[in-house]
């Protein structure tokens, strides 16, 4: 039978299975434990699912990119790695929170199980194939976290933020599913590849003979919404795209909101309201979630958007691309994430506008992406970029966390004043993730740094010679963006400067949580790694982005022959299914 | 061009190890340690790594050959530590180079470290961070070895950071003090203002050259054939400016340049080590390392020449009415790198290396000089509370003696050779600038640097030295000359300044005292020679060359002389002549309201866009001209909760409906 | 277009059904208003006031449970009408289906959500 799930199905999706079992498996420890008995085993627990998420991800690397589940996932370069980044923040995140959770009273197994399911709905997102398995994917993951927002009951602070964050979200995800509603309107599927494949026809109709491509299709009789029948002539139309998407307002709004939708959940300004209360009222280990694991997951998941269904020329660059979008977002974010910091007096806010800065300098490596030719592999630089944000924003929440005690809550420059001396091993790991977020060698972040703006020098290189208009826009993205990251060392340094050179206005005493130390020191370990040796993780992220499945390379497609044509067929008629 | 043979030697990599070992040993260990052997191990570490340079050096020479062109060279010794990373065509090797001018770099780097490090022993004996103030000197050795041993230019850039972050520790080491914690990141933030220039020109590189191996950038500049450095001038002028840029950060000069002085608040024998022997000298290296690019661009050459000229130049000026005695060291230092750079930027880059070199002897022996000035004096650093110090402090006083000598350029001490080379090549060679040969320009802002430079050290030779002691009783009864840790460095490194400069003896004197070599200028030649080989004397003979040698030391005795004058006895023309002058003597004592006129401008205004932004965009726009209601609920300061809980969320969304309409508008219009 | 009409059929003899039902117990039916029988809900309390008060999370507490076993139903009747052409392959899969849910009402009785008070 044609709907039989296969073994192949099963062992793509494996380590979402694997986080989701794990989720049940920790709810029904929770409740059949009894009121009151310590819960922090179930870091271990979550930390393990995690682990076992992880590998099972690394022994996929060796299977072929493919479509699986009746083509509504990819396995790929791209899911495997990226699951890899999401195992690595959900695991830490367990490991900071047992400690903080029993000084804050709040020690119950959901929160471990929340992280996992979330966790599970990344995985999926980032695979996601569909635009329906997708909009599931990113709800799944949403709500688990609108719910960890607001963990902590007994404190009005985190209650609000959940609250927020729970509104601006499902504003978002309206948003979205409205711009998902257009898009398919003006094409007909909500596949992915063949929303681009499709997007892409008009563009190669230079080179492709029209006759052939209606004959093609009409043998066939595929009807999806792109293609239709004249009602008064009985003629197979192609909807004309390329030259014609500029007079197709409609699908430009959509891919506009599905953008829109996407950079919001990375905190990309003017979308980035929420972003601060968010993550500084919420509990410090679900900041480090949000801020590490879903934003890499939104950022991971938008270049799979837009390298499979938006990366045509004219979608990209064309007056209404969205490269100019992109642009204007990074410059923006960059600007206030970075000047906005400077005036904070709590770390936590600080990191929550630092958060938007770090957005900002992705979104940079993104537009060089879809800037000119189009290259998809300067994408692997947002990839690494992510790796190494990832460490040191979890740490640096970490450390937080670490320094909580019941009710008290670390959160002003001068709570952090002289502990670089009473705890040595802290004050050299925060040092470490604040150099990193600056971009400081030999830290993550300064490599990090350094293939993003490469990433758009090259872009801006490859624009000069194919005589695109504004290259010189591009180059003037970096300088500002390098500019402001200096700005940016000012932020970083106060903290190091209250680590090290203030007396301590009040005593700080360390929760002393063995598995937020393991967690702590993994993320600054690697993010010390990372900067010395990143060879290993740049070739991986490179990996990420080539194998990507069902990516829309180049600017044309070429159509000699037919083959294409049935997979565009192929895929028309799946997507109207 | 011949190719340079290049030799594995594994050496290297153990030259730079071993102050990170010590800095990582010290750091862990040394709170817990007692103090002999934490400074055992950090000293231990750089002599032992002193020595390795050595006989690294010595490898070196053992390989020399002569070259197609007659010259000697010597190629290249080489370590590849690891592949850093390797992205499409860029791969950046974690390799360490050792040629005739890193080689250089390493024996001051590591022989001057040593002798600063054997001194800190004694200066640094009462502190209680004893351990942190090693770890750090320890690590900054390292990344200042990582920063010129680096054959690629990401791995220079690492050390480039490095020394930087270093040297922030090290200023802001006594953190209690306010002032200096803030000079500390002071001089971390220009800093990295000057970097992200350097970072660009990295990038640039890339695209253009497909490299940031300086061997490989090398072979690239060679290549290029004269029409295509006509249509590349404009990016190599933009590299080279870019790369001169964070130079001036790093070795203070004009605009960067008002770190340096503030830095002074770091303990005496880091003044000494890193902001004057090595660290500072860290953009002139750079500029010689990649002469082979720089001479591709005549104009970048020539703001080079002038910036340093100038920064020469008035650096001197603000120098002559200093009081504190680490504050004069630190004007002189950034006038003489201000030479050093003059010396570069006019093609001579054997002068500029050669003058790194001498002044690495002299200035640190006056830095660590000052220091134990200091040191016998209790932390009196203001020279006009000193005086007739020479019968407390002997060693101290005939080794300064010997410094001041040496930097005020009197014959045959090692700064007359080095800034008689300068001169000369400032003189000699052509320089335009919109078609306006500076040469004169220039020379003559040498000779007055000359000038002034000779004065104001010896006016804080005669004012700390001689004369009679102006200071109180209590201090007086316990001034005493320093250990021996301490005055043992400060005799080795005077014997240096004084002999220093007879291995690089001008082709004018030589060739008059029958044919003796230039020594450095033979030794260096594989690295600058093809960039020396871009200009050419403008005279004939040696009869400009004997001039120019006359009129430097004639300023430079001028200059002393004018100082014995004014100083050497008791005199009241100084204070008359400040009288008279009032308004000059006020600016040059507020260095021309350098630092003020930054922060008026460049921090105050980043802080204030900052706060704007806050203001203007979160609170204003957002709080007060979108949403009418929440904005007047805002008056209720009272119920700050309930106007977070009612009206943001509300705002937020109002925000984000105005930013769609606004990217719809840009899209769709 | 023809194959809807039997959809159209069905749908219009449902509205004449009701709407038979409904006209016969007018036509017939024996009448003695009240004034408890003319309230909204005959044993329910009246509603009345402003619609937005704070209403006791247990109704969403049961609200929710209702939808689990609804969705549950809504996904099961389909499947069982196949089950057969389906044979083990579709009842692994519907129990795997089952039992998450199951997990789910496991969860939500032991923390207490299927008690009123």
């Amino acid at each position: 039978m044609s709907s039989l799930i296969t073994p192949i199905d099963i062992a793509s999706t494996l380590p979402f299975i694997v986080l989701c079992l794990f989720g049940m498996v920790v709810l029904l420890l929770e409740v059949f434990q009894r009121q009151g008995q310590s819960r922090s085993y179930l870091a271990y627990v979550s930390a393990v699912g995690f682990a076992t998420a992880a590998f099972s991800a690394w022994l996929l690397m060796g299977v072929e990119g493919q479509l699986v589940f009746h083509d509504m996932n990819y396995i790929d370069g791209f899911s495997k790695v990226t699951a890899l980044l999401m195992c690595t923040a959900g695991a830490v995140t367990c490991l900071i929170a047992p400690r903080y959770l029993a000084e804050l009273n709040a020690d119950r197994g959901e929160f471990y199980a929340l992280i996992l399911f979330s966790a599970g709905g990344m995985i999926m997102m980032v695979s996601a194939a569909d635009f329906i398995v997708f909009f599931m994917a990113l709800e799944l993951m949403s709500i688990a976290v609108y719910a960890l927002a607001a963990y902590v009951r007994s404190s009005r602070v985190a209650a609000e933020a959940g609250f927020k964050y729970f509104l601006m979200g499902a504003f978002a995800s309206a948003i979205m599913l409205y711009g998902i509603a257009l898009v398919y309107g003006a094409t007909g599927t909500t596949n992915l590849a063949a929303i681009g494949q499709l997007l892409s026809y008009g563009a190669a109709s230079g080179s492709v003979d029209p006759a052939l491509l209606l004959s093609k299709v009409s043998e066939q009789g595929a009807l999806a919404g792109a293609a239709g029948y004249d009602t008064t002539t009985g003629d197979l139309l192609m909807l004309n795209y390329g030259s014609g998407t500029a007079n197709m307002p409609l699908l430009y709004l959509g891919i506009t909101l599905v953008i829109v939708s996407a950079v919001f959940k990375v905190g990309a300004v003017p979308f980035h309201m929420w972003l601060p209360d968010a993550y500084s009222g919420a509990p410090s280990p679900v900041g480090a979630f949000m801020a590490s694991a879903v934003k890499a997951a939104a950022f991971a998941s938008l270049l799979r958007l837009l390298a499979l269904a938006f990366f045509d020329y004219e979608l990209r660059m064309g007056p209404m691309g969205w490269v100019q979008v992109t642009f204007f977002l990074a410059l923006l974010s960059m600007a206030i994430g970075n000047l906005v910091a400077i005036a904070q007096t709590s770390v936590k806010r600080m990191l929550a506008y630092s958060s938007i800065a770090h957005t900002g300098y992705m979104l940079v490596a993104i537009t060089a992406m879809g800037y000119g030719v189009g290259d998809l592999d300067l994408g692997a630089s947002v990839v690494f970029y992510l790796f190494a944000y990832v460490f040191g924003t979890v740490g640096a929440f970490g450390i937080l966390a670490y320094l909580t005690r019941s009710r008290y809550y670390v959160e002003r420059f001068s709570d952090l004043n002289g502990l670089g001396y009473r705890y040595p091993a802290l004050g050299v790991a925060m040092t470490l993730f604040m150099l990193s977020s600056a971009g400081i060698p030999p830290t993550a972040g300064f490599i990090a740094k350094f293939q993003v703006f490469k990433a758009a020098v090259i872009a801006y290189g490859a624009g000069v010679e194919a005589g695109e208009p504004g290259a010189l826009l591009l180059l003037a993205l970096v300088v500002s963006g390098i500019l402001f990251s200096v700005v940016g060392v000012y932020y970083y340094l106060k903290v190091i400067v209250h680590l090290y050179m203030r007396d301590p206005v009040r005593e700080v005493t360390a929760s002393d949580s063995g598995p937020a130390r393991v967690g702590i020191s993994v993320c600054a370990i690697a993010t010390l790694v990372i900067g010395l040796f990143p060879g290993p993780l740049l070739n991986l992220s490179e990996q990420a982005m080539s194998q990507m499945e069902g990516r829309h390379d180049g600017v044309y497609v070429q159509y000699e022959d037919g083959a294409p044509i049935e997979d565009l067929q192929r895929l028309m008629r799946e997507g109207s299914r | 061009m011949q190719d340079i043979p290049i030799y594995e030697f594994t050496l290297l990599g153990w030259i730079a190890l071993l102050p990170l070992l010590g800095a990582i040993f010290n750091g862990i260990l040394g709170a817990r340690l007692p103090r002999a052997l934490v400074s055992t191990v950090a000293a231990g570490a750089m002599g032992v790594a002193f020595i390795l340079s050595i006989v690294a050096v010595w490898t070196l020479f053992q390989g020399r050959f002569e070259g197609a062109d007659g010259h000697t060279l010597y190629g290249a010794l080489y370590h590849n530590v690891f592949t850093w990373f390797e992205v499409g065509s860029l791969r950046v090797d974690f390799e360490l180079l050792l040629d005739p001018l890193s080689a250089v770099m390493i024996l001051i780097i590591t022989g001057v470290g040593f002798l600063i490090h054997v001194y800190s022993i004694g200066y640094m004996e009462g502190d209680r961070s004893w351990w942190r103030f090693f770890t750090y000197l320890n690590f900054f050795v390292f990344a200042m070895l990582m920063l010129v041993l680096g054959d690629n230019l990401v791995v220079l850039f690492l050390g480039w950071e490095g020394v930087g972050v270093a040297s922030y520790l090290l200023i802001g080491f006594w953190y209690e003090d306010d002032e200096k914690a803030s000079a500390g990141k002071k001089a971390f933030i220009v800093n990295r203002v000057g970097d992200f220039a350097v970072l660009l020109a990295l990038f640039l590189l890339v695209i253009y050259a497909g490299s940031l191996s300086v061997v490989e950038l090398r072979e690239w500049a060679s290549t290029l054939s004269p029409a295509q450095v006509t249509a590349l001038g404009g990016v190599l002028t933009a590299i080279c400016i870019l790369l001169f840029i964070g130079c001036t950060g790093k070795s203070a000069q004009i605009p960067l340049f008002v770190w340096l002085p503030d830095a002074m608040a770091g303990p005496t024998p880091v003044s000494a080590l890193i902001h004057a022997a090595t660290m500072v000298t860290a953009g002139v290296y750079l500029i010689a390392r990649l002469n082979f690019l720089f001479v591709l661009s005549p104009t970048a050459m020539t703001l080079i020449a002038v910036i340093g000229g100038l920064t020469a130049f008035f650096a001197a000026t603000i120098g002559v009415v200093q009081n504190d005695i680490k504050k004069v060291l630190a004007y002189s230092t950034v006038s003489q790198l201000g030479f050093m750079f003059l010396a570069v930027g006019v093609g001579s880059f054997f002068a500029g290396v050669f003058h790194l070199m001498t002044h690495a002897f002299f200035k640190a022996l006056l830095f660590l000089g000052a220091g134990s000035v200091i040191h016998g004096m209790h932390h009196e650093q203001d020279i006009r509370r000193m005086g007739g110090l020479k019968d407390y402090m002997p060693i101290t006083r005939w080794t300064f003696l010997v410094g001041c000598l040496a930097i005020a350029g009197f014959p045959l001490f090692s700064g007359f050779f080095s800034k008689d080379e300068i001169l000369w090549y400032t003189l000699a060679n052509v320089h335009l600038l919109g078609g306006v040969n500076l040469s004169w320009f220039l020379w003559f802002l040498a000779l007055g640097t000359a000038f002034l430079t000779a004065f104001y050290m010896f006016r804080l030779y005669f004012l700390t030295f001689e004369g009679e002691c102006r200071a109180d009783e209590k201090t007086r009864s316990h001034i005493h000359e320093s250990p021996l840790a301490m005055t043992l460095p400060l005799v080795v490194l005077a014997v240096l300044a004084g002999f220093g400069g007879f291995v690089g003896i001008p082709p004018v004197l030589g060739n008059a005292l029958g044919g003796l070599p230039n020594v450095m200028h033979d030794w260096l030649y594989q690295v600058i020679g093809p960039g020396e080989a871009f200009f050419a004397y403008r005279f004939e003979g040696y009869g400009m060359a004997w001039m120019s040698m006359a009129a430097a030391t004639a300023s430079g005795i001028g200059g002393i002389a004018l100082a014995w004058l004014f100083y050497g006895k008791p005199s009241d023309v100084p204070g008359a002549m400040a009288e008279k002058a009032a308004a000059v003597h006020r600016i040059l004592s507020n260095k021309y309201y350098v630092d003020e006129f930054y922060a008026a401008t460049v921090g105050r205004g980043v802080t204030l866009l900052g706060r704007v932004c806050h203001r203007l965009v979160d609170e204003l726009l957002i709080d007060t001209l979108l949403v009418n209601g929440t904005a007047r609920l805002m008056g209720f300061l009272g119920s700050v909760l309930r106007v977070v809980q009612n009206g943001q969320v509300q705002r937020y969304v109002a925000f984000v409906f105005l930013g769609i309409a606004i990217i719809l508008y840009l899209v769709l219009r | 277009m023809i194959d809807y009409v039997a959809i159209l059929m069905l749908g219009l003899v449902g509205v004449a059904m009701c709407a038979t039902v409904v006209a016969l117990s007018v036509l017939f039916g024996p009448r003695n208003p009240s004034r408890w029988k003319g309230t909204a809900y005959e044993s329910g309390s009246e509603p009345f006031g402003d619609a937005r008060i704070r209403l006791d999370v247990k109704y969403y507490m049961i609200a929710i449970s209702f939808i689990m076993f609804d969705v549950e139903a809504v996904f099961l009747l389909p499947w069982a009408v196949v089950a057969k052409d389906y044979g083990a392959y579709g009842f692994v899969v519907a129990m795997v289906f089952v039992t998450i849910l199951v997990v789910g009402l496991v969860y939500e009785w032991q923390k207490g959500g299927l008690e009123w008070d």
